[in-house]
């Protein structure tokens, strides 16, 4: 354990690096977690941990390789302390998962373009429910509500908009590689 | 089964997982797939991907919610929108938005907010326009604005001191990141943001603070010392009636809210005053109306004209009008459990409450057999201070002796995962002397009259009983005599420790009684080894002891990982025929403080 000098501040560098690798940082927990507002809770105790030891900056040639193994370290410990959570990996399979994951975010900002892409080429329809499925407080209910369908109705869109969205993604990755 | 099947079953169940539809049975499924193909496990990273950009792009900062709510309000407020912006045709996407945000736009519904609002969160919203494919535009043309990258960090939170926030916000810790947007509404506090380009503000609260972009911020209402370091230059703060562009320096602002003026002060270096970019946000740079150099200060009218040139009237500086500085390592903020937030996990205080403000878990009860426990929050018959406080309430229900139930709360430490960030907001209760202050009254004694009848109140290094020898301090009442010591039934008794696990115990001579209020105060110098109990009765004047021994000196270096504050009641068995045993009593006030002790070695 590296002391910590209370009354410095965080060397610039590091900051803009932390900084610019948050979305990277975001999607590996998430990857991890399968719960985007968890995510955020871990992605906030990731940063303090990496600001703790942001001395070891300088040494680290990967940032973000270092920052994703933080994060992992920081994901086993909130599983400790979340054990009543109902689906989760057990470790082993979660290892594989961080493992494989890793390299996968780096793509993070190319994913981010194909993604912005990929739901302009939806139809009005089909965006507006997969943006009321992620707005705060949405839920299958509501948009069967709101749409005077069923809620397996809903679901089913769900599952064929995010399956055209991944096709969608990965054939523009694969045109951009 | 072939791969494609593989693979769209994958997708199938994920999507079910993602929108909480997902029974264990098919849990059971997505495991077994995903643990076996390294295929599926490829289809299942890259779905949590999708999952996780969806999540962020929809959940767009606070200022796109007062686009948003402006919008709904075109009909009820249209002479509050200025030109075409706030004549556009309400499109089916962003009505939608406006709804999704409905709930937090009461803030926004006032004039001056709403049209600033429009102003901040438009380069945002007409990102997500690009996004979602929609024509229709709710502002001037957005020019090269629109093909910023979503979702880009603008600032980090550095430190935070003693800060409450606005209802309904969860607050913000040293190292949170800041979108650009990202409102701070701060109640009252010192809040230290690091700023994509090397700028660093300290904000004061009462104020309401908008992170732009890296390399600009709009304070709407509040105090804020600004220091930009060299390479920075051109940093801006945004304000109702003016904004300040910095040459390299360091610059105060005060916002009065309802004036809309702002007071603008330079400590060093020179900044520019130039028209607010209220109603132009994406417009070019206003050119510079005035120059502001080190030691003066001036206060900017506000002017509802468009184009009015700026009102700029000297002022007498009064440096001590700022916070320059956050506050040093001794006044580090509390740790504190009072339960203000009622029963829930959604918030630190409450019970059980979440890990957060210092604290390295919610609040954790371990239940024995043999002994039924009720907890409950109340806010009838309060303690000292008022408000809601825990209620435990134990019945034994075998004739046996039992350890009746555990209530623990961990700490922060430098080893937990939950750690401080740099510099740590919190002081390291490990190492650094600290003060622990409670309320304690016991409501149903019950029987209590053996000398196993006891009520525990500690801190220790590991999870587990009191009897752990990484006991740091322990405040103990038995309910008979203690035949070894002497020491007579029910008197508050301290554990004076060796350092190395053992103990001795000493007597306060204060007797507990039933319904009275005991506040105690101790004083913990892990440096020295020792602690100083203090205990007041009902209010009255406190008690204080000579100072005790700590039993174990719950260092770092001793590998203590996690501090937690403990409170255990046991009871003796052996009353067979009698009435089960009982023993209620209530908590509040849990206050943990950093100590500046001159005499302890740093």
């Amino acid at each position: 354990m590296s002391e910590v000098d209370n009354n410095s501040t965080l060397p610039e560098p590091f900051v803009r690096v932390l900084l610019a690798n948050q979305g990277t940082l975001y999607a590996y927990i998430v990857s991890l977690l399968g719960d985007p507002s968890l995510a955020e809770e871990v992605l906030q105790e990731t940063n303090v941990v990496l600001c703790r030891q942001a001395d070891q900056f300088p040494e680290i040639k990967d940032f973000s390789a270092w920052a994703c193994r933080i994060a992992y370290y920081e994901v086993l410990s909130y599983r400790k302390r979340r054990q009543r959570d109902r689906h989760t990996f057990d470790d082993e399979l979660l290892g594989l998962i961080a493992n494989q994951a890793a390299p996968r975010v780096q793509e993070f900002d190319q994913r981010q373009t194909a993604l912005t892409e990929c739901l302009g080429r939806l139809s009005q329809t089909q965006r507006e429910i997969i943006i009321q499925r992620y707005a705060p407080n949405g839920s299958v209910q509501k948009i069967a509500e709101k749409h005077g369908r069923s809620p397996g109705a809903i679901s089913q869109s769900l599952y064929r908009i995010r399956d055209l969205l991944l096709r969608c993604m990965r054939d523009r990755l694969a045109v951009a590689e | 089964m072939d791969h494609m099947t593989d693979v769209q079953r994958v997708k199938k169940l994920l999507s079910q997982q993602a929108d909480e539809r997902l029974s264990d049975a098919q849990w059971d499924e997505l495991v077994g797939l995903v643990s076996r193909s390294e295929e599926a496990r490829d289809v299942y990273i890259e779905f949590m991907l999708l999952h996780a950009m969806m999540h962020r792009l929809t959940h767009l900062p606070a200022s796109v919610a007062s686009l948003a709510g402006s919008v709904k309000q075109d009909d009820d407020c249209p002479s509050l929108l200025s030109g075409d912006s706030g004549k556009s045709a309400r499109s089916p996407i962003l009505g939608f938005l406006g709804d999704a945000f409905a709930a937090g736009t009461k803030f926004f519904s006032r004039p001056t907010v709403l049209t600033l609002g429009l102003a901040i969160g438009l380069p945002a919203l007409l990102v997500l326009m690009l996004v979602v494919g929609v024509t229709h535009r709710a502002g001037p043309d957005p020019g090269p604005v629109a093909q910023s990258p979503p979702a880009v960090e603008a600032a980090v939170v550095l430190r935070s001191y003693q800060c409450v926030w606005a209802d309904g916000e969860a607050g913000i810790a040293a190292g949170s990141s800041l979108a650009p947007g990202h409102r701070i509404q701060l109640r009252k506090g010192l809040v230290e943001i690091g700023f994509l380009d090397g700028a660093t503000v300290v904000l004061e609260g009462p104020a309401t603070f908008d992170t732009q972009d890296g390399k600009e911020g709009f304070l709407h209402a509040g105090s804020l010392v600004a220091n930009v370091p060299k390479g920075a230059e051109g940093f801006s703060i945004g304000t109702p009636a003016t904004t300040v562009v910095d040459l390299g320096t360091e610059f105060g602002i005060r916002v009065d809210e309802e004036k809309g003026t702002a007071e603008v002060q330079v400590f060093q270096g020179a900044v520019e005053l130039r028209a607010s970019k209220v109603d132009k946000p994406d417009g070019p740079a206003e050119p510079a109306a005035e120059r502001l150099t080190a030691g003066r200060a001036v206060r900017v009218e506000l002017t509802v004209e468009k184009d009015a040139p700026l009102v700029v009237k000297p002022i007498t500086p009064v440096a001590e009008r700022f916070v320059r500085q956050m506050p040093s390592e001794a006044s580090k903020p509390a740790i504190v459990a009072d339960f203000s937030g009622g029963s829930g996990i959604d918030e630190v205080d409450q019970f059980a409450g979440k890990v957060g403000n210092g604290w390295a878990s919610d609040w954790r009860v371990t239940q024995f057999g043999g002994c039924d426990n009720t907890y409950s929050i109340e806010n009838s018959n309060p303690l000292r201070e008022g408000g809601n406080y825990l209620k435990i309430l134990g019945v034994r229900t075998t004739d046996a002796e039992v350890t009746g139930g555990i209530l623990s709360r961990t700490v922060v430490t430098p080893k937990s995962s939950i750690d401080y960030g740099k510099p740590r907001p919190y002081f390291v209760v490990a190492s650094d002397p600290y003060i622990v202050t409670f309320d304690l009254r016991v409501d149903d004694l019950g029987q209590f009259d053996r000398d196993f009848d006891t009520i525990t109140i500690s801190m220790g290094g590991k999870p587990g009983r009191y009897t752990n020898p990484n006991t740091c301090w322990a405040v103990r009442v038995a309910g008979g005599l203690d035949s070894e010591t002497g020491i007579l039934g029910r008197h508050w008794k301290f554990h004076d420790g060796d350092g190395k696990g053992g103990y001795r115990e000493v007597d306060s001579g204060v007797t507990m009684e039933e319904g009275r209020v005991y506040n105690f105060r101790i004083l913990v110098d892990p440096p020295k080894k020792c602690w100083t109990p203090s205990i007041s009765v009902d209010g009255g004047p406190a008690k204080t002891f000579k100072p005790q021994g700590i039993r174990s000196r719950l260092g770092a270096e001793e590998g203590a990982p996690a501090p937690f504050f403990l409170l255990q009641w046991h009871m003796k068995g052996g009353n067979k025929g009698k009435d089960l045993e009982r023993i209620g009593f209530s908590l509040d006030s849990i206050r943990i403080d950093a100590a500046k002790l001159d005499s302890s070695k740093k």
